[in-house]
């Protein structure tokens, strides 16, 4: 059973560097005339964390993701690591909600609506911090992009998760797997007694 | 006939568009400009078109000159030349009854105005809002790693030793203004407000009774407003919601620390230093007056704001003044004089 | 996967996804439509405070710059007749200046990183001190 956490534990550790390495290169890319815009790539690794390995595991590799990233790019502290830390949570609660929720929507559904929601929160973080609700202005326009950001981010999950490549190290290592159903013996008395089967047959004959 | 009716009534809806697109905007200008580092809104009537917002505007523009104490001008001896030196100097007659005036008011307010108040409010305002004195060009700590902090108590003692040892000698006959001791001039609280009072004479001169001049809130001068029926203007207050008052034919003089103010172990600190004590810790976060003099108003509102209603009470009465005094909740309103109504 | 199966799989996503489109586009349209208004005064806000406003009716043609303090650097407005914008700012994105002239409520210019929102609004019945 230890082995099978220490496997799990570095198979998150390998996924938060992923995220992290995505958040930087994500903020590094400006996206012109949409202020705030992003491509949201680390949502990838957390979609596939929420999707493979659960709520709990997805949760501590995003908020790690956002607090590392934001001491790499040295904004602990200001409005801009708020922002990202309301919108990381907003995101994160609505794909756990749709997930379990709705349980038809597929994952490129959920990262969807997950994109908005992450563009909403931002943008009433900022509208929070500096009580000015102007910024709202600029919603709509950042929905129809987080739309887009959001079907291809859930397009790409949805092609690693189907590549099993997890799947395959939860099956080797043994952690996250769905618990086996032990099936009860059958009951002795529902049994055909042959022997007794055979003497009623001998007691009917004509 | 047909083509005829049809063209006067055409005439007809054009001129009646034309009249009404503008019936509701001052007809002369309404202009914006910035001087005495802060933001002025000049708005005039006048139907002989004698008078622009330019013309009442350049008034500003020379005050902010004469009264710089952070750079000097080619050509003109300001407040920093005069900061230089303990020599006499010879400035212009507006600079040397803008001195007079600063001089006298703190006689009048029992030094809580000073115009010596220059490297007490450096000291402040570098400690507090990481503001460069003049003539430094940073005070080398970035925004980043700024941490506001109190002067201290030695710090503050020298400048008020500096401060309390210096004067000012007028010379009418040469028209020199001499600086006696270290102490350094800073006339950002009274300029403004004077310019003011300078521009109001200007107007009644010219016979334009219908203006409004708004000099960053803080020096507010109004005539009669044009568009009303009774000639008045609706004020409201940054720091008092849901409140205004109706006034006409008069000024006012506001001093706030809504913009400026930092907080440190659980005190307030504002842009609002006491010359008598040195500290700038705050009790009142802003003061409205109405009056008639502009420059008195802006003396007295930073005074005001430090004595608070009782202390100030004589001064108020003195100048005929109207006062209120606010803190960050409506319950410690004070009002002296000011009619409010609800909006 | 043929189509049916396409939609038979997606047929949730698509609804979901295609109603908020539908909504988000519509606003946007809405806002990116110009407004003919006579609103014509800027009210340039640093947090929630008014710390300039600029009446964009009585400028001229010509571009006129204006400076002003942002929460982390200097920002540098242009005005002209009706219309402001962003010329320069400090900030890393730059989203501000992108945002170009905005002449009326509908489109204001937001620079986070400043804390700084230009809106384009009526002329205030009262008078702020």
């Amino acid at each position: 059973m230890k082995h099978a956490q220490v496997h799990k534990l570095a198979l998150m550790a390998m996924l938060l560097a992923f995220a992290v390495v995505l958040g930087v290169v994500d903020y590094a890319i400006p996206f012109p005339f949409v202020p705030g815009a992003k491509l949201g790539l680390a949502n990838i690794v957390i979609l596939v964390a929420l999707y493979e390995l659960g709520i709990g595991e997805a949760s501590l590799i995003d908020l790690g993701r956002v607090f590392i990233v934001g001491g790499i790019t040295g904004r602990i502290g200001q409005l801009g690591f708020f922002m990202s830390l309301g919108g990381a949570a907003a995101s994160l609660l609505m794909m756990i909600l749709l997930k379990f929720l709705a349980r038809k929507m597929t994952i490129i559904g959920v990262s969807a609506c997950a994109s908005i929601t992450h563009g909403f929160a931002q943008v009433a973080v900022y509208c929070l911090f500096v009580q000015n609700i102007t910024a709202f202005y600029y919603y709509p326009l950042m929905s129809l992009i987080g739309i887009a950001t959001g079907i291809l981010i859930g397009i790409l999950s949805e092609r690693i998760i189907a590549t099993k490549v997890i799947e395959r190290q939860k099956e080797h290592y043994g952690f996250n797997q769905p618990k086996k159903k032990t099936v009860e013996p059958m009951a002795a008395t529902s049994l055909i007694d042959e022997s007794d089967k055979k003497e009623d047959e001998s007691n009917h004959q004509p | 006939m047909k083509h005829l009716s049809r063209f006067f009534l055409s005439t007809f809806l054009l001129v009646t568009v034309s009249c009404s697109s503008s019936a509701l905007e001052w007809p002369s200008v309404g202009s914006y400009y910035g001087a005495m580092d802060t933001n002025i809104v000049i708005e005039l009537h006048d139907p002989a078109n004698l008078v622009t917002a330019d013309d009442v505007y350049q008034l500003f523009f020379a005050y902010d000159h004469w009264a710089a104490n952070t750079m000097p001008y080619p050509g003109v001896a300001n407040v920093y030349t005069i900061n230089q030196t303990n020599e006499p100097v010879v400035v212009s007659t507006s600079l040397f009854h803008l001195l007079e005036f600063a001089w006298e008011m703190k006689t009048e307010t029992n030094g809580y105005f000073n115009p010596f108040i220059g490297g007490l409010a450096d000291l402040w305002k570098k400690d507090l809002f990481n503001t460069p004195a003049p003539g430094e060009e940073s005070t080398g700590v970035s925004s980043e790693n700024f941490v506001p902090s109190v002067p201290s108590d030695i710090e503050i003692q020298a400048e008020l030793d500096k401060m309390n040892s210096s004067s000012l000698v007028f010379d009418e006959s040469k028209w020199t203004v001499q600086r006696l001791g270290e102490g350094e001039i800073d006339l950002g609280g009274v300029a403004k407000g004077y310019a003011g009072q300078i521009a109001q004479k200007y107007l009644a001169e010219k016979s334009v009774s219908q203006y409004l001049v708004n000099a960053g809130s803080s020096t507010v001068l109004l005539g009669e407003n044009y568009l009303s029926s009774q000639g008045t203007f609706a004020v409201d207050f940054k720091g008092i919601s849901g409140k205004y008052t109706m006034v006409k034919d008069t000024c006012l003089g506001t001093s706030a620390m809504d913009q400026q103010n930092v907080t440190i172990g659980g005190k307030l600190y504002s842009h609002v230093i006491n010359p008598v004590s040195g500290s700038a810790l705050v009790d009142w976060h802003g003061v409205v007056l109405a009056g008639e003099d502009a420059g008195i108003l802006d003396a007295l509102s930073t005074a005001f704001m430090i004595l608070g209603p009782a202390a100030s009470e004589s001064l108020r009465l003195k100048y005929g003044l109207s006062a209120m005094f606010y803190k960050a909740d409506l319950s410690s309103l004070v009002n002296e004089g000011f009619t409010l109504n609800d909006k | 996967m043929t189509s049916k199966d396409f939609f038979h799989k997606y047929l949730w996503d698509i609804i979901v996804v295609g109603a908020l489109t539908l909504v988000s586009g519509g606003f946007a349209i809405y806002l990116a439509i110009p407004k003919n208004s006579n609103e014509h005064i800027a009210n340039v806000s640093k947090d929630s405070t008014v710390i300039l406003s600029i009446d964009l009716s009585v400028e001229s043609a010509t571009v006129r710059e204006v400076a002003i303090q942002g929460a982390m650097t200097p920002m540098t407005l242009g005005v002209k007749k009706n219309a402001i914008c962003v010329l320069e700012s400090g900030c890393r994105t730059h989203d501000c200046i992108y945002a170009g002239w905005v002449s009326d409520s509908t489109h204001p210019i937001v620079c986070a990183y400043n804390h700084v929102s230009i809106q384009v609004g009526p002329k205030s019945l009262y008078i702020t001190v």
